[in-house]
């Protein structure tokens, strides 16, 4: 898949602080000047971020929306649940709807004039590289021209409280700060052709099988992590690559977390054309691993 | 490539099972008890069509792993090991973070008591996945009521693409106060408690709960057996409205068209359809309006399930498509009787159980956030067909 596109916005958000939550409004309005109304911080990032990785251009007719989330309208989800679980009231009906999965992607789609395929998909730490794969799938079987893949994970307030749900609130250290991002690529089927290409996501059940996956391909100029890899998965992918690097932050990451580290690496691609030949990999926590490749 | 539908289970308002579900449709039974919301500041009480007891006392995941044993249960491990699951819903286990919630509400303040305890949509099939020692091919659709049937146009997808070998898609949306008073906070719930898809009385739907599961491979079925081969299907998104289609009812005509091109099949080779049927004033005018355009004056046999069971949401794509390909199995076509047609849409349900004809049939499913699913099963010879 050649990467025609791509834009990602990675938020570090620190427990406990009141400051207010980044502006995403802004970023709507670069490129839609009417505000948009009843919509929450969830459908705002799927909005920002889908609108900035199209950035104007004239899309298909024949594209298709994959979208991603691991935990998806928590904000609208837990307003709706205090209603009706703890003050007995009925929910406003816009709050239902915006808790839907596919309510974001309505938004996009309308703005985008988007008629085709839209899903919503979700694996946990690997929801990022789902989407990327129902993608791949379409593209590959002809049905679609394009590809617009998004993923986006929301920071509710008050993080407290998010970090019970993420079972986080009792780590010893606790995590200072939560991220939350809206990570895209725009796709297209024209594989081979100048630029930076992606293949199809792989996975992995554990090091071994990632182990023995590796040693069937070609080296890589670089292989990046997601996560900060044990000794032993460092090991194993010094054995693939000379240059292996980080992408992660200090925090209790966003399900899509992943999505942010691929944009990255295909950044770095496009920018050095000597870098041929990279790996993402990525897992959750206790596995399992995804990898895509990504070359030119 | 042609994938085909190996094992269909149902559990609904009708039964907990395939058999008993298919005999309440063929039946035109109507299961419709009521939910009391007493703990509302306004109490009220809403129709509904709840899952019949289950006497095993088996809790949410339970329920699940139950229905995904008995569909696995011909896999040998190897075979599992080359399983997708696909699971589709609008609600996922939100019960369950309902009652954790409300257990919290009573020993800690409300400033301190978690909201939507449980996140992670994914974390079903995770659960499942590992349970059984299936393929980590484990995706979860949430797109509204297409939900479930998303996950099956993507199981068949998977299958063409040989990335697995066989695909267990699963239908869940178990009663929720969320969902349930959204849909009566928006006005949508029959007040009459009976729905009436397409008729001139038509007032609104009915909610229910189930879950469904259908295994799908590549591999024929055995000389005999009915064979129910997904030929193809389409997605697409009519933007008009968060809540209801544009009553022109284009863009369901051109997913019901896309199907049609992805199955390479015309209109006029269909012998039937499931209609999706959610008795609202719009909905229906706009799938009726779908269905002119894609059939013209020559609609097939078309019957609609949802009176029977409610609308299932998120599980009504593999709800409805087991309980149809099991009264096709049975070789029979379900009816709704008694359903008069409004005139002004053209679309009469069938009205008597009827010898089902072999050939295609069209699935309709259409959702909330302008996702539209229509998927064509051909049910091809074998079991009792007319």
């Amino acid at each position: 898949m050649k990467i025609g596109a791509r834009y990602s916005l990675l938020h570090t958000i620190e427990v406990g602080a009141d400051a207010p939550l980044p502006a995403l409004e802004p970023l709507i309005a670069r490129w839609h000047g009417t505000r948009i109304r009843r919509i929450d911080r969830y459908i705002q990032l799927c909005i920002a971020g889908g609108l900035n990785c199209v950035a104007g251009r004239d899309l298909s007719p024949n594209t298709g929306l994959y979208l991603a989330s691991r935990v998806g309208a928590v904000s609208t989800s837990a307003k709706t649940m205090i209603h009706t679980e703890q003050k007995g009231e009925m929910p406003k009906p816009l709050h239902f709807v915006n808790t839907l999965g596919n309510s974001a992607g309505f938004y996009l789609t309308q703005l985008l004039g988007l008629t085709g395929t839209a899903v919503v998909v979700s694996q946990e730490w690997l929801s990022f590289e789902s989407a990327l794969l129902l993608a791949w799938l379409d593209l590959q079987q002809g049905r679609i021209d394009c590809a617009l893949v998004g993923g986006f994970d929301e920071v509710p307030l008050p993080t407290e409280h998010q970090l019970e749900r993420l079972e986080l609130a009792h780590l010893e250290p606790e995590p200072t700060h939560l991220t939350e991002g809206s990570h895209w690529l725009l796709l297209e089927r024209a594989a081979h052709q100048p630029g930076v290409n992606l293949s199809a996501p792989h996975w992995f059940a554990d090091a071994q099988e990632l182990d023995q996956w590796l040693q069937k391909q070609e080296r890589f100029d670089r292989i990046q992590t997601s996560f900060n890899p044990n000794s032993a998965e460092a090991a194993l992918l010094a054995r693939h690559t000379d240059e292996q690097q980080i992408f992660t932050r200090t925090a209790a990451l966003h399900g899509v977390f992943s999505g942010a580290a691929l944009v990255h690496l295909s950044e770095q691609l496009e920018e050095h054309p000597a870098i041929r030949r990279a790996l993402h990999v990525t897992r959750g926590p206790g596995g399992p691993y995804g990898a895509v490749v990504v070359s030119q | 490539m042609a994938t085909f539908i190996h094992h269909m289970d149902a559990h609904c308002a009708l039964g907990l099972g395939l058999e008993p579900s298919v005999d309440g449709v063929l039946a035109a039974k109507q299961p419709v008890t009521e939910r009391a919301f007493d703990q509302l500041r306004d109490p009220v009480r809403i129709p509904y069509c709840a899952l019949p007891e289950d006497t095993t006392g088996d809790d949410f995941y339970q329920h699940l792993e139950r229905l995904c044993a008995r569909a696995l249960d011909g896999l040998n491990p190897e075979q599992r090991k080359r399983t997708a699951l696909l699971l589709g819903s609008s609600s996922f286990d939100m019960q369950v973070a309902e009652a954790r919630y409300r257990d919290d509400l009573t020993q800690r303040s409300p400033e301190q008591a978690v909201p939507m305890p449980i996140v992670g949509y994914g974390k079903l099939a995770q659960r499942l996945g590992d349970h059984f020692g299936l393929s980590l091919q484990r995706h979860s659709y949430s797109t509204a009521c297409t939900s479930s049937a998303n996950a099956i146009l993507y199981g068949h997808r998977m299958l063409t693409a040989g990335l697995v070998d066989y695909a267990l898609v699963l239908g869940v949306e178990r009663f929720n106060h969320t969902s349930v008073l959204g849909f009566h906070g928006l006005a949508l719930i029959s007040p009459t408690q009976r729905m009436h898809p397409f008729a001139r009385k038509r007032d609104g739907l009915l909610l229910g709960e189930a879950v469904a599961a259908l295994l799908l491979s590549r591999d024929a079925p055995a000389a005999g057996a009915p064979r129910l081969r997904l030929c193809g299907g389409a997605i697409g998104t009519d933007n008009h409205s968060l809540t209801a289609a544009n009553t022109d009812g284009q863009q369901l005509a051109q997913v019901i068209r896309a199907a049609l091109v992805d199955s390479q099949l015309s209109a006029q080779e269909l012998v039937g359809v499931k209609v999706h049927g959610t008795a609202s004033l719009k909905n229906d005018e706009a799938e009726a309006a779908a269905l002119s355009t894609v059939f013209g004056g020559t609609l097939p046999t078309a019957f609609a399930l949802k009176p029977f069971v409610g609308h299932t949401l998120g599980a009504c794509g593999a709800l409805e498509a087991a309980l149809t390909l099991g009264c096709l199995s049975r070789g029979k076509l379900p009816a709704n009787p008694g359903v008069r047609p409004d005139p002004t849409l053209a679309v009469s349900l069938n009205q008597a159980v009827r010898p089902a004809p072999r050939g295609p049939y069209l699935f309709n499913c259409f959702a909330f956030g302008g996702n539209n699913n229509a998927l064509i099963i051909s049910l091809e010879g074998g079991g009792n067909t007319g």
